[in-house]
């Protein structure tokens, strides 16, 4: 009995968090285009429903009827698999981020979180790198050159941003103690660790700009010089695969600014979960505000600002941090 | 020293810059549209504007047209074509027009070419079809009641040519035909 | 005692745990296979042989797409394994930070400042350039 309870709270756990994180990515769609329409002064998609709020619908439909083409001389199976990698990983690391405390239900204790894993934060480290095998793979099966340089370009660009965005974590599984998610929301408890580590918090929000791959940082689909870069030649549900792993990318940055940064689900008056929202909605609108604002970069600046800045700047809040927390 | 006070001093007027950026976008966000919603609201065009053409008719309600093929010989991409025809009463016609419509590049040379300001471009830019064969126009769909961009003009009233009821010279405006034997000084 | 304890909460569904992350993951790679099945029951196609060349802006594309590429991202690839496999060293560290005190706090130094050290070494060899010729 309370086996078969288990299973299906479990079941309606996953299948919210699944529904609520392709709803979000779909309407993030929508609220980027609204919100780059804004900053350009003109309404964005208003066609389809009242405010254009069916649009995302529409274009899913879309891309689900539209037809599957796969270029000549390019690598089958990588090609076919390459856009699910993506979303999969992306997708995945939502079990271990927590939506709310412990609901308790007759008695019974339901966490807000798909699986507390007491290595949570590598998880998702590990995750968000093998999410590089699907734009590396992507574009190197196409067997077209501009998904190749798209590739090439992305895959180095990941690994390296990987790099400051993990060493920007340290100093919060220093204060936490740590690497459950779960855990670092609750050492939050008090403050968030953006008061006591703003630079820490730049250097994840910068490298975290850089891994999901948008402007300034958009060197691997950058329009004008690669078309549209690894996804060049996918089309149909693949390219739309790839278009949820990028928003369900944005979202999952934002669950994890809102997670180590800003104190999760913690906040004054507003029920936890709906804090968490909100918190989690900063970071795309920062990312979108960023499009409209930046130009991009060029590629050696790209690595110049991850190796000769970001990283010095992460190992040397690293050591600092240690000496104010140990004396 | 120095060098690190530029150092700094560029560094935050790197920072002040892409703050400005920043704050320069986040005000649009606050700043009237400018669009426009096309199909609920429809920007009144300038007569000039070349869009759909048509053929005209003088204020007696005859076509103007006289079939003179300078419009089809001027066209860049040989979308007019038409026969030319006598007319019982002796006037010259096109027993057939035809524009195609899905060639037209609406450059407006037909209507710089016309003598007889027959052939004009009207603002009506959104005609659009579901096939293609639907773009060739004949003459009865060209054909527009009124003088278009010149409602008062008559080619002949003025051209001295002999048709109908009228001889040379005998419309109003017209002098009579000079005798070239008898008009030496 | 403890064993069989530990497999019983590994088996309950109840639990935030392995199980669960597993199960997600099931159902995730079963929702991926649901879409990509969909799209291709749905999907029109036509076949031709214009449709297969890769896209190059209209130009016929000439040989494959399987060159060698420059050696500075070889060199990324490089630095990155043997980074990330410090950091892996620092988060050791990090979590248990609190009970290692100043004595941790020497030797972590000690390590972070070595692997500055190399980066440093790395930067003054040129790894991190991007062309014989940098522009600043």
């Amino acid at each position: 009995m309370s086996m078969t309870m288990g299973i299906v709270v479990l079941f309606v756990k996953m299948l919210a968090v699944l529904a609520v994180l392709l709803g979000m990515a779909a309407y993030m769609v929508l609220l980027e285009r609204k919100l780059l329409g804004w900053f350009q002064l003109r309404p964005g998609p208003n066609r389809v429903g009242p405010f254009g709020l069916l649009q995302p619908i529409a274009d899913g439909l879309k891309m689900l009827l539209k037809e599957d083409i796969i270029p000549r001389d390019a690598e089958r199976l990588l090609f076919l698999i390459a856009p699910a990698l993506l979303a999969l990983t992306t997708l995945l690391a939502f079990a271990v981020v927590p939506f709310g405390p412990d609901l308790v239900i007759g008695g019974q204790v339901i966490p807000q979180v798909i699986s507390d894993l007491n290595v949570g934060l590598l998880m998702i480290m590990a995750l968000s790198s093998i999410g590089v095998y699907g734009v590396a793979l992507g574009g190197w099966a196409s067997n077209s050159k501009f998904s190749l340089l798209g590739a090439i370009r992305g895959a180095a660009m990941m690994i390296s941003y990987e790099l400051p965005l993990s060493l920007a974590l340290v100093p919060v599984v220093m204060l936490s103690g740590s690497f459950s998610l779960t855990d670092i929301v609750n050492a939050q408890q008090g403050y968030p660790f953006i008061l006591v580590q703003p630079l820490a918090f730049a250097l994840f929000f910068v490298s975290a700009m850089a891994e999901s791959k948008r402007v300034p940082f958009d060197m691997p689909e950058a329009e004008n010089e690669l078309m549209a870069g690894f996804h060049t030649e996918y089309s149909g549900m693949r390219f739309a695969l790839f278009f949820v792993g990028e928003y369900v990318n944005m979202v999952l940055l934002g669950a994890l600014t809102a997670v180590f940064f800003l104190g999760g689900w913690h906040g004054p008056f507003l029920p936890p979960i709906v804090w968490f929202l909100i918190k989690i909605m900063i970071t795309p609108f920062f990312l979108i505000w960023t499009r409209a604002s930046l130009p991009r970069l060029r590629y050696d600046q790209l690595m110049h600002l991850c190796w000769k800045v970001l990283t010095p700047l992460a190992l040397l809040n690293i050591i600092v941090t240690g000496a104010f927390m140990a004396g | 020293m120095s060098d690190i006070i530029a150092a700094a001093r560029g560094f935050f007027r790197g920072a002040k810059g892409i703050a400005d950026a920043y704050l320069m976008v986040l005000r649009h966000l606050f700043r009237k549209q400018l669009t426009e919603p096309y199909p609920e609201f429809k920007r009144e065009l300038p007569e000039r504007t070349r869009a759909r053409i048509v053929l005209t008719r003088t204020p007696d309600g005859d076509e103007r047209c006289v079939a003179c093929y300078l419009c089809s010989g001027a066209c860049p991409v040989n979308c007019i074509s038409m026969q030319s025809e006598e007319r019982e009463d002796g006037r010259r016609h096109a027993a057939w027009f035809r524009i195609n419509f899905a060639r037209c590049i609406y450059c407006g040379l037909c209507e710089e070419a016309c003598p007889t300001l027959a052939i004009q471009l009207t603002p009506d830019f959104a005609f659009a079809k579901d096939d293609i064969m639907k773009f060739v126009y004949e003459k009865e769909d060209l054909l527009i009641e009124g003088g278009g961009k010149h409602p008062d003009y008559d080619f002949y009233k003025h051209c001295g040519v002999a048709f109908g009821k009228a001889g040379k010279g005998e419309r109003p405006g017209e002098r009579p035909p000079v005798d070239v034997k008898n008009n030496l000084p | 005692m403890e064993i069989t304890q530990s497999a019983a909460s590994a088996l309950n569904f109840w639990e935030p745990g392995a199980l669960s992350l597993a199960v997600y993951g099931a159902l995730l790679v079963a929702v991926m296979g649901v879409i990509l099945f969909l799209s291709a029951w749905l999907n029109p196609t036509k076949k031709s042989p214009n449709k297969d060349i890769p896209y190059e802006c209209g130009i016929t594309p000439t040989g494959q797409a399987r060159f060698q590429y420059p050696t500075p991202f070889y060199l990324v690839a490089a630095f990155f394994l043997i980074f990330d496999v410090e950091a892996v060293y620092v988060f050791t560290w990090a979590v248990s930070f609190t009970r290692l005190t100043w004595t941790g706090w020497l030797q972590i130094s000690f390590f972070i400042a070595v692997l500055f050290l190399s980066l440093v070494y790395v930067w003054r060899k040129g790894g991190l350039e991007w062309s014989a010729n940098p522009m600043r």
